[in-house]
This record gives structure tokens, C-alpha cells and sequence, in this order.
């Protein structure tokens, strides 16, 4: 494994390069660590140079195993992260891209306080107050988000989108059959709820919208910092796409994101009526109660089909990790909720 | 034959291990996080020695019924795999997309999945029965 001084050192001598001052990097420390990527917090001390000042950062590492297949490489993702700054999204300030930090690719982002976790998010007491006002801001937020002018930043260029002869969530069925196709390959492993899913969303696909817009893809509880005042910012823009308003405001009422919470629909901390209503007047439209009940099923569906590859993963030797493991397990739970909510 | 305690007691001994002496005494939240997860996985390992195989059986009857064939070979493991992926194939085929032949498909496919959380997960799925229930009322 990387010696934190090693890495260190590595940080202040591109640093110092680049601000042609003096570079101290203090209290590094790896706060996760995978196959795929790895996260250090660290304090930058910048002196004598451009620009100067103390920093609380964080740095992403991408390394060589094989990341997610829907899944923006580190570059990509810190573009739409500046871009998204840009456009007043709350999320931490995406500082600095090093395309080669020991042979690795890496991003510095500035370091916010508070909770990410899902499970203490719905439970804990001192965040009662943030749970009350959540559900509008998050609504406003992802409004925000999908206000992103595509086309000013270039966004297309660069981002998954559905192919011209596809609406997005036909993309979508077509991509989780061709996954679940794969898994069934290498399993031997047949899943007829989630053909029933399959069938069900080609049989009642949505008509395309009108314009397709910049999704963060993953937007749920899990994914945000909280703190006492509510949200702080948005985090992992790895799955951002362009595609259909609702995939993004139906995400979030997957049930495994309710984190056992399973009365309150909206992530676990309410039911969902605030968060579309803040959505709506942010954004100027009427939402689509059937749109969302399908972008609903959807959401079960690529989870389900996600857990299966995280499964995968580990069984391939890609990533051996007891969690992966268990969520081959865990997809049975997503099965039932599919089948509850395609039921005639 | 082997001595006590069985392959399950055993099992269970280790996860009890994990929940109630190892788990509180780390204090890495992600270590004990893991350890939870691993006593979890045991007792998964646990129920499913003990209903995989009537489950199994009554799984292959209702396929031999639903496909109209007679599947009885010693490996029930084999069979039920065969015959879940014809009629998976059928499902993606649209076979059965309506009628009769949907109703009987999704009941098994539902009873399918709740013989599986009965396994992985009882707790949830009493939950989630008990909330259709309400539903329903």
C-alpha cells in the first residue's frame, strides 16, 4: 500500500511546480479505500506563491482497477463538478486536477463537515431540524442542477447520453437487459423477477421529453453532506449523464435508500410531496405522478442490477469485498419491491 | 459422520462470535460495520441450510407445473436452474406479458423471491408483507 509520506511528498512537489512557492501538506490521512479509488483528507499549506493560503482538502485517487462500467473516469467527473460550481450547485469546490499524481490520476476538492452517512442521517437526533428542511432543499437543488445549460458548457461532448434512436429510458432498458444478460453469462444465473421489470418498462415506456437535461445520476440520501442547517453539498458525480428529469427525482425513493426508514419514501426522512413541490416551483413544471411511479421502478430495477455487478466484482476477483459479496444476496429485497410496484 | 456440533451450530457459534464479543470492540466504524456484515452473511449461510432444500422441491413442482414438464433428476439444484432460465426466456420473449398465463408466472416468480428473503432476509420481508397487508385493508 501507498506510504502516506510518499504520497506526501508526491502532493508538494507537483504543488510547488505549480505555485512556484512553498508547498507543506499536513495531516494526510486515508479516510476509504478500494480497488478502483482511494480518498485522503489532508490540510495544503501554500506560502511564497500563487495562489497562498491554508486549505481543508480532499484528495480522490483513481488507481487501476477496473471502475464501474456506467461510471465517469476521475477527469471527466471533476469537469461536470466545475461545471456544476459554476452554476451555483452547492458541493465542494473542485480545486485542482492532477492528471498524473504517482502515475495516478487525482483531484483536489475542498473538505466540508458533516454527515454522509444514510443510516445516521434518517436516525440521528441533532439532525432533526435539517431532516424538516431537507426535502426542499434537495428539491431546489436538483432544480438547479437541471437548469445546467448542456449545450453552453459543451456537456454533450463529453457525457453519456441516450443514442439518437432511443428514447432515454428505452437507453436505459436496453442497457440493464444487455448487464443482466452478462451477469446470467457468467452466473449461469437466471432472474425472472427482473425480466418481469424488463417487460414491464418496455410495455409502459414513457413518451421522450421535450428538452434532456444534465442528471447527477445519483442523487439520493447517501450522497450529501448534512449538517444541523440542512444540506451542505452534493457529492459523487461519477454516475452524471444526460437524460430524463425524472431519473434523477425518482432515484431517490428507492426503497434501499430509505435505510430501513421504509414508511417515509423520500430517502427515509419524509414522504416525498415537499421535495417535488420545492422541485416543481424551482423548475416552473407540473410533475408527472405516472412519469415518476415509472422512473420509480426504474430506479429499482438499476439498483437491483447494480447489486448483482457489485456481486460480480467480487466474484470475479475484481474487488474482493465482503459487502460486494453480500449485496448478490441483498438484490432479492429490490426483486419484491419491483414486483409490488409493477403489479396489475 | 462427523461429531457436534454440525456444520450450522458451528455457524452459528461464529456469528454469535462476531455480533457479541468481536463487533463491540472495534472502533473503526467501517471495521465494525464489516464484522456486522459478516455475522449476517453467517446467519444467512445458517437459514439456508435449513430450508434450501424444501424450498427447492416445492420451487421445481410449481416450474414442472407452469411449464408442463416433469423434472425429477437427483440434482433439484440443476433442475431448477433449467427450467428458470426457459422461463426467463419466455418473460423476455412476451410470453408472459397477460392472461392467465402472467397471473400464474408472477405469483411463482413473487412466492420465488420470498422463499428467498425468508433465507436473506426475514425481517424485511415481514415488513414489507405486513405493510401490503395494510394496503390491502
Amino acid at each position: 500500500m501507498l506510504e502516506p509520506e510518499t504520497l506526501g511528498a508526491a502532493i508538494e512537489e507537483k504543488l510547488r511546480a505549480l505555485t512556484r512557492g512553498d508547498v507543506r501538506v499536513e495531516n494526510l490521512k486515508m479516510l476509504a479505500g478500494g480497488a478502483s479509488q482511494e480518498t485522503w483528507a489532508l490540510d495544503l499549506i501554500l506560502e511564497n506563491g500563487a495562489p497562498r493560503g491554508e486549505y481543508q482538502l480532499v484528495l480522490r485517487r483513481q488507481l487501476g482497477g477496473k471502475i464501474h462500467p456506467d461510471a465517469l473516469d476521475l477527469e471527466r467527473e471533476f469537469r461536470v463538478m466545475q461545471v456544476a460550481y459554476a452554476s451555483s450547485v452547492l458541493l465542494p469546490y473542485p480545486q485542482a486536477f492532477l492528471p498524473d499524481l504517482l502515475n495516478r490520476p487525482a483531484a483536489l476538492l475542498h473538505r466540508k463537515r458533516g454527515e454522509t452517512i444514510g443510516r445516521r442521517i434518517v436516525r440521528e437526533p441533532s439532525l432533526k431540524h435539517a431532516r424538516k428542511i431537507l426535502p426542499k432543499q434537495m428539491g431546489e437543488m436538483l432544480a438547479q442542477i437541471h437548469k445546467i445549460e448542456i449545450d453552453k458548457y459543451a456537456m454533450r461532448l463529453f457525457l453519456p447520453q441516450p443514442p439518437i434512436e432511443f428514447s432515454p429510458a428505452r437507453w436505459i432498458v436496453e442497457n440493464l437487459e444487455k448487464n443482466l444478460d452478462v451477469i446470467l453469462q457468467e452466473s449461469h444465473e437466471p432472474h425472472p423477477a427482473l425480466e418481469l421489470g424488463l417487460r414491464w418498462l418496455r410495455n409502459n415506456e414513457p413518451p421522450a421529453p421535450k428538452d434532456l437535461v444534465l442528471l447527477h445520476g445519483d442523487y439520493r440520501i447517501g450522497n450529501v453532506i448534512v449538517d444541523e442547517t440542512g444540506l451542505v453539498s452534493v457529492l459523487d458525480w461519477e454516475f452524471a449523464h444526460i437524460g430524463d428529469a425524472y431519473e434523477d427525482l425518482a432515484w431517490s425513493l428507492v426503497r434501499d435508500w430509505q435505510f430501513g426508514n421504509d414508511h417515509l419514501r423520500f430517502g427515509g426522512i419524509a414522504q416525498p410531496d415537499e421535495f417535488f413541490a420545492a422541485y416543481e416551483n424551482a423548475m416552473g413544471v407540473k410533475l408527472n405522478h405516472d412519469a415518476v411511479r415509472y422512473w420509480e421502478v426504474m430506479g429499482n430495477m438499476r439498483w437491483a442490477i447494480g447489486m448483482l455487478n457489485q456481486a460480480q466484482r467480487h466474484l470475479r476477483g475484481e474487488e474482493a469485498n465482503l459487502e460486494f459479496a453480500s449485496l448478490g444476496r441483498r438484490c432479492a429485497e429490490v426483486e419484491l419491491e419491483v414486483m409490488r410496484l409493477i403489479r396489475a | 459422520m462427523q461429531d457436534h456440533p454440525t456444520s450450522l451450530e458451528l455457524i452459528n457459534a461464529v456469528a454469535q462470535f462476531l455480533n457479541a464479543e468481536l463487533a463491540p470492540t472495534l472502533s473503526d466504524p467501517r471495521l465494525k460495520f464489516r464484522a456486522l456484515v459478516a455475522a449476517n452473511v453467517l446467519n444467512i449461510v445458517a437459514r439456508e441450510l435449513e430450508l434450501s432444500d424444501a424450498q427447492l422441491r416445492a420451487e421445481r413442482e410449481r416450474l414442472n407445473e407452469l411449464l408442463s414438464e416433469n423434472a425429477s433428476g437427483e440434482n433439484l439444484r440443476a433442475d431448477v436452474e433449467r427450467m428458470t432460465r426457459e422461463l426467463s426466456q419466455k418473460i423476455r420473449a412476451g410470453e408472459a406479458d397477460e392472461g392467465a398465463f402472467h397471473n400464474a408466472v408472477f405469483a411463482h416468480v413473487e412466492q420465488t423471491v420470498i422463499e428467498k428473503l425468508q433465507v436473506t432476509n426475514p425481517k424485511y420481508l415481514a415488513r414489507v408483507l405486513d405493510e401490503t397487508a395494510d394496503n390491502a385493508e
